[in-house]
């Protein structure tokens, strides 16, 4: 599983705050960057939790 | 250098900016919309509701003078007049710009109550209930504000929307604002156009700006763990560095009334998670922080009629005025299982809990993580050590507290009696708040149509500002209060750009005139 965050992304750090093993702020950048190209075991349902949480429905999970 | 010419420039994708983009593209202008951040939205993507006054002459009439007796007039009749006129159309507006909220307010004030009682949840003082309330339609665990944003921004009309273009500078000459020079991706974009709308935001990311227009001489911390009672601030206010406020000042335009939109809370660790979500909480302290008991200062005594202790900016004010900035929540073990058998007296609905679950054990968390301003302990004696406030101060409170308790009447401060509850039983519970504000108000003074205005308040030709950087018209000097931000965004954005249509009208029927002589 891979998860794609789309240009609409507001950077409110709530993706960061559900999964920080998946998501982080880069301040510097002004950009929320994910950390691993594919999602490791046992973290898919941190990811779907993210993507649900998300306050502009831009993350994308793509198995 | 690219170099384009349009009718007008709006700097900012907030409410203001997308309200001031899509009335004039409506209109038949050309626009262009300068954001520079990668995304759209800025602070306009945290708000959750929209209160607006009644779309109904009486209750704008009521809603106008409320407002203004409020302010003692220190606000700006004429912007406060179009503001309340714009706010109740924006409910049949918004629905055309795709934009969703409740069906129904979920708090609303009939005409004959209007000014009489408490607003709607933080930052509303009372009697000031002139609003109608709709909730906006959200996503995930995330805030209305964002979806209106995206649904604005997707609004076909021709909008130029450039995002991660910063403005470098605004184009004047004698005195008439004609464009602006902008910095894109791809280099730097002169535009000409015949008018500018700053709705860039507020200043709350600017240390030095937050420090010297706090309005109460506050020591800024941009760390949000304000340990030592420092101002911070807690609302989407990243990158809001206010730098087209400062150029609006170069070209002439005057403050007008800044300062922050003060809140109470509770300093972290253990309070909030990091990150930029401030309707998240790691546990129901923000819901008992709500709650109208017993509050004291640094000196052990009380300073305010505790039933406004769900009033985010009444409380805000009141805690800057004591020692420390601090003001400490107390009770006992008794209201604690009141807490979580009957549930909070005061009910928030970004923190809606309908009982606190072991509070006990809630308390043990913070303070373990070294949380100095969550205490619990087995004598008064002890927690007012732990405070740092004098013991004997705080006994002398709390007896006087009890026997008002008793009786069923606070001779000091009027409290409603259903909120006595004595301080007897341990273990004993405080939560000391410091301040912290919602966001930035102000920075560019306006007259009624949004036109930026200068020291001797003659309008500056061709710059208008809208949304948080022009707040301080409403707010009146001290700020009336903190909230309504959203229905003030869009409706500024609206009334700016409406003027500037009918500046274009004039101007176009002005040369077609001269054309034909």
């Amino acid at each position: 599983m891979k998860i794609e965050v789309g240009e609409n992304c507001i950077r409110c750090s709530l993706c960061v705050e559900v999964a920080p093993e998946l998501f982080e702020m880069d301040e510097a950048n002004d950009v929320i960057r994910v950390k691993v190209d594919e999602v490791p075991p046992g973290l898919e349902e941190k990811a779907r939790l993210a993507a649900e949480s998300c306050a502009v429905q831009e993350i994308k999970l793509v198995s | 250098m690219e170099s384009i010419r349009t009718d007008v420039v709006v700097v900012g994708t907030g409410g203001a900016g997308m309200a001031a983009a899509i009335t004039a593209a409506e209109g038949g202008a050309k626009v262009v919309v300068l954001e520079k951040r990668p995304f759209p939205g800025g602070a306009s993507n945290t708000p959750v509701v929209l209160g607006v006054v009644r779309n109904d002459p009486e209750y704008r009439d009521r809603a106008f003078q409320v407002h203004m007796n409020m302010t003692r007039w220190t606000a700006n009749p004429h912007l406060v007049r179009n503001w309340v006129n714009m706010t109740g159309e924006l409910i049949e507006w918004l629905p055309r710009q795709g934009v969703e909220f409740s069906a129904q307010p979920v708090v609303s004030t009939p005409l004959e109550r209007m000014g009489t009682e408490r607003g709607f949840g933080g930052g509303f003082p009372n009697g000031y209930s002139i609003l109608d309330v709709y909730l906006l339609k959200a996503e995930g665990q995330g805030h209305g504000g964002s979806v209106m944003i995206k649904a604005l921004v997707a609004k076909e009309l021709g909008i130029d929307v450039r995002l991660g273009t910063p403005v470098k500078q605004l184009l004047q000459n004698d005195g008439v604002v004609h464009g602006v020079i902008a910095e894109g991706k791809d280099g730097q974009v002169r535009i000409e156009s015949k008018a500018v709308v700053l709705a860039c935001g507020g200043f709350g990311d600017n240390r030095e700006m937050v420090s010297r227009y706090n309005g109460f001489d506050l020591p800024y911390d941009p760390d949000r763990t304000a340990r030592e009672g420092r101002l911070f601030m807690l609302c989407n206010h990243l990158k809001l560095t206010g730098e087209c406020i400062q150029m609006a000042w170069e070209a002439g335009a005057d403050r007008g009334g800044m300062s922050v939109s003060l809140m109470n809370n509770i300093p972290d660790p253990g309070i909030r998670p990091p990150g930029n979500t401030p309707w998240v909480s790691l546990n129901q302290m923000r819901a008992m922080q709500e709650q109208p008991y017993l509050w004291v200062n640094q000196h052990g005594e009380r300073f305010i009629d505790e039933s406004n202790s769900n009033d985010h900016f009444t409380m805000g004010q009141a805690i800057a005025r004591q020692k420390d900035h601090f003001g400490t929540l107390i009770f006992d073990a008794d209201t604690a299982r009141h807490l979580e058998t009957d549930g909070p007296d005061y009910q928030y609905f970004v923190w809606n809990v309908k009982v606190l679950e072991d509070i006990e054990g809630q308390f043990r968390k913070t303070m373990e993580l070294g949380n100095p301003h969550t205490v619990m302990t087995d004598s008064l004696d002890e927690l007012a050590k732990r405070l740092d406030i004098d013991p004997k101060a705080l006994s002398r409170t709390v007896d006087e507290y009890n026997r008002c308790c008793d009786r069923g009447k606070d001779s000091l401060f009027c409290k409603d009696p259903k909120f006595l509850r004595p301080v007897r039983k341990p273990k004993f519970f405080a939560l000391r708040n410091c301040i912290g504000a919602y966001g930035s108000i102000g920075g560019i003074k306006t007259n009624g149509n949004l036109q930026a205005v200068a020291r001797n308040l003659d309008p500056i030709p061709g710059l208008y500002a809208a949304g948080d950087v022009a707040i301080a018209g409403i707010y009146g000097e001290p700020p009336l209060l903190g909230s309504a931000v959203v229905s003030f965004a869009l409706a500024s954005g609206r009334i700016a750009a409406q003027a500037i249509l009918r500046r274009l009208a004039s101007e176009h029927a002005d040369a077609e005139l001269a054309a034909a002589r």
